[in-house]
C-alpha cells in the first residue's frame, strides 16, 4: 500500500503531511491490519508518474489533482490530526478491505 | 548449498572428458584466441591454462576440427604462434556456438536425467511416474525407478518428500521456502559456470542441439530459467543493475547472481500468488535483522519496477539474503591477489599521471572487488557490458589511455589481454579516485570583518569539522580581490557580506553552527549532494543526527512582531526580508516564494491563520532557514477556510532533507492552539523564543 502526499514543491507541506501520516500509522498500528504502508512526498509536477493507492493533499490542490483516477483525500487544515484521521481512515479502511 | 555436479551419487557412467569434444579447457582456449588479434604462442597458452605445451598442441588439433565445422580458420604461424581467423563471424555468434558445443551438452547422462526429473517435479505441471519417465527419457523401467530414488534422496536433504497417489503419480511435498531454495540452488550451478549468463544473452536461448537425440542439457536449463522467472525479457540484467545500484556494489560482484536469482524467483512466485508465510513472532525477528531497512528500500524499487506487492515476510527474507551477501563480501575482502593487482594498478597509474599516490584503502578495496572475478570473466569470455564505453573514451581520454597502460599489471598477472570494456571500467575507477583526491583538500580563503580574533575562531571550528579543508589565507574584505588574484582558491568563506559576484562565496557566522557547517560541506562537495530536490523529492527520509532543530533556525533575529503588510504579497516579502537581512537567502528567493504562490495557489496556508511560504532550493538559498513574523493586521491569501493569516513562517530549504527535523517540530507547534495563542499575544520576541524552545528538546546539546 502506497500513500503519496503532494504539494507544489515536494518538500514543504507534503513532507509535513507525510510525517503526520507516518506518526498516525505508527501510533495506531491496528489501523493498517498488518499491511505494509509506505508514505512518499512528491511535488505536483512529478506525481503523475507515481504509483499511488491514495493521494493526500491540500484542498487548494484540488484543481491540479482531478482526474488522476486515484482516491484522493483533500485537507483544509494541514496540521490537524483530527481532520487527517477523519478523512484518511475511511479511505484507508475501504482500500484495505478491497 | 547442495551441488548437483559435485554429488558422486549422481554423476556416474561416462566422465565428461570421454564424451565431450570441447571440454572446458578447449573452450577456454578458443575464447582466448577469439579475443586476440595477434598470434599467441603455445607456451603462453600453456601457462595461462596451467597445462603443458603438449596438451595445448593436442587440444589445438581437436579444436581445428570444430573450427572447420563452424567456418572458422585456425592459423598456425611458425615461430609466432596461433591465430583464430573469425572469417567474418561475429564474436557473439561464435560464443553462442561454443556454448552449444560445450561440455554441458555432453554431461553424464544420469545426472542430466535426474536433473530433468527434478525440474519436472518442481514445475508440477504434469503427472510424473516411472512409466512417464521411461518414455520421456528413453530409459528402462528400472533405471527410471532408480533415478527417482536418487532424486528423492537428494530432495530429502532439503526436507522435501515425494508423495505417490493411488494411481502412482508422484508430486512434491514442499513448502514455498524449500521449493525456492531448490530452484535457486539449481540455477546457481548454471550461474556460477557462466552458462546462464551466456545463454540468456544469446538470441536463441531455446535452440537445441540437433545432433543430440533424446534430451539435452538446455532442456533442464530452460525449465529452470522458466521456473525462476528469469525468462522474462532482460529480467536478469534489470535486476542486477537494480541491486547493484541499491547496495552500492559493482554489477560484477561475484555473490550478486545468487541474490538476483532469489529475487527473480520471489517476484515471479509472488505474482503467481505463492508467498512465504511467517508467524507474527518470526516476522518480528526478520524485521530486526541487519539487512531489513535496505531490504525495504529494495523491495520498494522492485514493487515499482515489476508491479508486484511484496508482503512483509518476503521483505524479511529478502533482508536475510542481503545480510548474507554482506557477509560474503566481507569474507571476500581478505583475498590477497586482487588487492595486490589493484594496488599495483593505482601505483603505476599515479606515476603515469605524474601525480602523487592517488588511492586510499577504500579505492583499493573497491577496485579489488571489481578485479576479483576478472580471471574468471576473461577466461570464460564473459564480457562485462559497458554501455558507457564510448562516452568514457570521449570524455575521459586521458584516464582511458592511462588505464590501458597501467592495466598491463593486471594483464600480466592474469595472463590474458584486457578487452576495452574492462579498460573502460578501470578508467572509471581511476577517474573516481582522482576526483576524490581533488575534492579531499579544498583550498579555502577566510574573510573576516572584525580582525584576527574572529578569523582564528572561525579557522579553528572549520578545521575541527572539516579536516579536509586547507585554509590558504585569512583576509579582511578589502584584501579579498587581491588574495583571489594570486592564490589558488576553491572557495571563500566569509562572516560579512562581500561585494563579490562570485558563486564560490559562503556566508557563516563567527562560530558556525551545524546547519552552516553542513551547507558549506555540501557546497565544497565534501558531502554527497542530496538528489536535486526538484525531481526526486522522495529522498526525504526521516533521519535524526545533526539536522538543525526549530530553535536553531528561529533565533532572535529571525523573529519579528507586528510587521505591517497590506496584502499577502507584502506579508511574504516582509517575512522573506528577515531571511535576507540575516544573510540566509538572496532577495531572488523572496520573489520566487511570491511567484510560487501565484502559480500553485494558496496551499501554503497550512492551518487557520498560519502560512508557510517556500520555493525550490536554488543558488539563492545560502543555508536552511526559517523566520517567524506576526503581522500587525491579518491579510487574506485566498484560502477560504484558513484565511485570514497573521503568522507567516517562510522556509528556505537546501535539499529535501536538512529541514526535516525543524519542519516536524514546527508542525507540532502549529498543532498546539495554546502555544499559537501565546505567540499571538506575546509582548516580546523573547516570549516567542520561549515557546519555540519547547519544541526543540535536542537544542541544548
Amino acid at each position: 500500500m502506497r500513500i503519496v502526499t503532494v504539494c507544489g514543491m515536494g518538500f514543504g507541506t507534503s513532507l509535513m503531511l507525510k510525517m503526520q501520516i507516518e506518526d498516525l500509522l505508527k501510533t495506531s498500528p491496528e489501523l493498517t491490519k498488518g499491511v505494509r504502508i509506505e508514505v512518499a512526498a512528491w511535488d505536483i509536477g512529478s506525481v503523475k508518474g507515481q504509483q499511488a493507492d491514495i493521494i493526500v493533499a491540500s484542498t487548494d490542490m484540488k484543481a491540479q489533482l482531478t482526474g488522476t483516477g486515484v482516491d484522493t483525500v483533500f485537507l483544509v487544515n494541514l496540521v490537524s490530526s483530527r481532520e487527517l484521521k477523519e478523512k484518511l481512515l475511511p479511505v484507508l479502511q475501504t482500500k484495505l478491505q478491497g | 548449498m547442495l551441488r548437483w555436479n559435485g554429488d558422486p551419487a549422481l554423476v556416474s557412467g561416462a566422465t565428461r572428458e570421454e564424451c565431450s569434444i570441447l571440454n572446458e579447457r578447449r573452450q577456454a582456449l578458443i575464447r582466448i584466441l577469439l579475443e586476440s588479434h595477434q598470434p599467441i604462442t603455445i607456451r603462453h597458452l600453456a601457462t595461462v591454462l596451467k597445462t603443458s605445451s603438449r596438451t595445448i598442441r593436442y587440444d589445438l588439433g581437436q579444436i581445428n576440427d570444430w573450427c572447420a565445422d563452424n567456418g572458422l580458420n585456425l592459423i598456425r604461424k611458425p615461430h609466432s604462434g596461433v591465430l583464430l581467423d573469425q572469417r567474418g563471424l561475429s564474436r557473439d555468434d561464435i560464443l553462442r556456438r561454443l556454448v552449444l558445443a560445450g561440455p554441458s551438452e555432453f554431461v553424464a547422462r544420469p545426472a542430466e536425467r535426474q536433473r530433468l526429473t527434478v525440474s519436472w517435479l518442481l514445475a508440477g505441471a504434469e503427472a510424473i511416474c516411472p512409466e512417464s519417465l521411461q518414455t520421456r527419457l528413453g530409459v528402462s523401467h528400472s533405471t527410471a525407478v532408480n533415478d527417482l530414488r536418487t532424486v528423492e534422496n537428494w530432495l530429502g536433504r532439503y526436507g522435501i518428500s515425494l508423495r505417490r497417489d493411488a494411481a502412482g503419480a508422484i508430486t512434491l511435498q514442499s513448502t514455498e521456502r524449500q521449493w525456492r531454495q531448490v530452484v535457486a540452488d539449481l540455477v546457481a550451478e548454471y550461474t556460477e559456470g557462466g552458462q546462464l549468463l551466456t545463454r540468456l544473452r544469446t538470441t536463441s536461448a531455446t535452440e537445441r542441439n540437433p545432433s543430440h537425440d533424446v534430451v539435452d542439457e538446455s532442456e533442464s536449463l530452460r525449465t529452470m530459467i522458466q521456473l525462476s522467472g528469469l525468462d522474462a525479457a532482460n529480467r536478469l540484467q534489470t535486476l542486477t543493475e537494480m541491486v547493484s545500484e541499491h547496495l552500492g556494489v559493482p554489477p560484477t560482484e561475484p555473490a550478486l547472481p545468487n541474490l538476483v536469482v532469489h529475487l527473480a524467483i520471489a517476484v515471479s512466485r509472488v505474482r503467481q500468488g505463492k508467498t512465504i508465510p511467517a508467524s507474527a513472532a518470526h516476522l518480528e525477528e526478520l524485521r530486526s535483522a541487519a539487512g531489513y531497512s535496505t531490504a525495504e528500500r529494495l523491495a520498494e524499487a522492485l514493487e515499482q519496477a515489476f508491479q508486484v506487492r511484496l508482503p512483509e515476510p518476503e521483505v524479511g527474507y529478502l533482508g536475510l539474503h542481503l545480510a548474507s551477501l554482506a557477509q560474503k563480501r566481507q569474507a571476500d575482502d581478505e583475498d590477497g591477489e586482487s588487492r595486490v593487482m589493484a594496488r599495483d594498478f593505482y601505483r603505476l597509474a599515479s606515476s603515469l599521471l605524474g601525480a602523487g599516490p592517488l588511492m586510499d584503502e577504500d579505492d583499493i578495496l573497491a577496485l579489488a572487488l571489481h578485479l576479483k572475478p576478472i580471471r574468471h570473466r576473461l577466461s570464460e569470455g564473459l564480457f562485462l557490458r559497458n554501455p558507457l564505453l564510448n562516452e568514457i573514451k570521449q570524455k575521459l581520454p586521458k584516464f582511458f589511455e592511462v588505464a590501458s597502460k597501467a592495466g598491463k599489471v593486471v594483464e600480466s598477472r592474469v595472463g590474458l589481454r584486457l578487452p576495452e570494456e574492462e579498460i573502460g571500467y578501470l578508467a572509471i575507477h581511476l577517474g573516481a579516485a582522482v576526483e576524490k583526491k581533488k575534492l579531499s583538500r579544498r583550498r579555502v580563503l577566510l574573510v573576516c570583518g572584525s580582525g584576527i580574533g574572529t578569523a582564528n575562531l572561525l579557522a579553528a571550528s572549520l578545521s575541527k569539522y572539516m579536516p579536509d579543508v586547507e585554509i590558504v589565507g585569512t583576509v579582511s574584505p578589502v584584501g579579498v580581490e587581491d588574495a583571489l588574484s594570486h592564490l589558488r582558491v576553491d572557495h571563500v568563506i566569509s562572516t560579512i557580506r562581500l561585494d563579490l559576484q562570485d558563486m564560490r562565496v559562503s556566508y557563516v557566522s563567527g562560530i558556525p553552527d551545524q546547519a552552516e557547517i553542513q551547507l558549506i560541506k555540501k557546497r565544497l562537495g565534501l558531502e554527497q549532494e542530496a538528489a536535486p530536490a526538484l525531481a526526486g523529492a522522495k529522498g526525504a527520509r526521516i533521519a535524526g543526527g545533526n539536522l538543525p532543530v526549530l530553535s536553531d533556525l528561529l533565533t532572535k533575529n529571525h523573529i519579528a512582531l507586528d510587521v505591517p503588510a497590506m496584502n499577502w504579497q507584502e506579508a511574504v516579502t516582509a517575512a522573506g526580508d528577515v531571511l535576507v537581512r540575516a544573510g540566509d537567502v538572496d532577495s531572488a528567493y523572496v520573489q520566487s516564494m511570491v511567484q510560487a504562490i501565484e502559480q500553485l495557489g494558496p496551499y501554503v496556508v497550512v492551518a487557520p491563520g498560519c502560512a508557510m511560504p517556500h520555493a525550490r532550493p536554488t543558488a539563492a538559498v545560502r543555508r536552511v532557514s526559517m523566520s517567524l513574523i506576526r503581522l500587525r493586521e491579518p491579510v487574506r491569501f485566498g484560502n477560504e477556510e484558513n484565511d485570514p493569516v497573521d503568522l507567516v513562517f517562510p522556509l528556505a530549504a537546501v535539499d529535501t532533507n536538512t529541514h526535516l527535523k525543524a519542519l516536524s517540530q514546527l508542525t507540532k507547534l502549529l498543532q498546539n492552539e495554546a502555544d499559537l495563542k501565546r505567540i499571538r499575544t506575546a509582548r516580546s520576541v523573547d516570549e516567542v523564543l520561549d515557546v519555540v524552545q519547547r519544541y526543540s528538546p535536542d537544542s541544548e546539546e
